[in-house]
């Protein structure tokens, strides 16, 4: 499952600007690297930034995306649709990000017991982090490892 | 302002404390629906927080810059159409604020907001 090419479309639900991933560049059982970009016509861009914040649908969105890749290895289906049941400890190195800029997006799981997971997240730019949290999401459907 | 309106404020009380709260209500066409999803679509989670913090830039216009956000939990999914209620009530420390959305009576959002520095404001 790892450096494997894949259209978003296949693994994420979002579309238009509300699809803020562009690329998974690895994956594996416990964790994504990805690359992510902010649309300058995002709804919650002012003034050319984005509120830093938004990092968290970043990091969900990888979140997914790794959900659906594991999954899929089992269960052939469309994009995992997964909610957002919790935000832990997000913390904000500045209060914007850039918008069309491309961002390094991972994922790590720290927990898992199906329907629900925690992942430790965090979104950089240039190699420096920006954005750390851990986000807690619930997935219906066939559990991994069904 | 994109979803709150600064005459809508209203001043109260919850469990005691005192309370700064807004009703708004989520346009159906509002671009925050666009592509989250196509065929269902539901309030991205990251757009409560904008919500209270729209809230919080209304008690306070120089908001210091937001540097964590902690404890945040959706209880309920927020769709278009739906009517809200944005309540905003201090933190812990004079740093942090309390937020809670609810809808129709029932809680959907609520999270802390925490500032590089104290408020000015209330």
């Amino acid at each position: 499952m790892s450096r494997v090419p894949v259209l978003l479309r296949e693994l994420l639900p979002h579309t238009g600007t509300a699809r803020l991933l562009t690329a998974v560049v690895r994956c594996d059982e416990t964790s994504v690297t990805a690359v992510g970009e902010i649309p300058a016509a995002h709804p919650l861009v002012r003034d050319g930034q984005a509120p830093a914040f938004l990092a968290i649908e970043l990091g969900a969105q990888a979140a997914a995306a790794m959900e659906t890749m594991t999954r899929r290895a089992e269960h052939p289906s469309g994009p995992v649709r997964g909610r957002l049941v919790r935000v832990r400890d997000a913390r904000f190195v500045h209060d914007t990000l850039p918008v069309n800029t491309p961002l390094d997006v991972t994922a790590h799981v720290v927990a898992l017991a199906s329907p629900l997971a925690v992942y430790r997240i965090s979104v950089g730019l240039g190699g420096v982090e920006r954005v750390t949290a851990t986000l807690s999401t619930y997935v219906a459907g066939p559990p991994v490892g069904s | 302002m994109r979803f709150l309106r600064p005459s809508d404020r209203q001043s109260t009380f919850i469990a005691g404390v005192p309370s700064e709260s807004w009703h708004f209500t989520l346009a159906a066409n509002d671009p925050c629906f666009s592509g989250h999803f196509e065929d269902d679509p539901v309030l991205p989670g990251v757009v409560h927080v904008a919500v209270a913090m729209e809230a919080c830039t209304l008690l306070n216009p120089g908001l210091p810059a937001l540097v964590a956000v902690e404890d945040l939990r959706f209880m309920r999914p927020l769709l278009p159409g739906d009517q809200c209620h944005v309540a905003i009530t201090a933190g812990r420390e004079s740093v942090s604020r309390r937020f809670e959305i609810l809808c129709q009576g029932n809680a959907a959002s609520r999270g802390v907001l925490v500032f590089a520095g104290p408020w000015t404001g209330r």
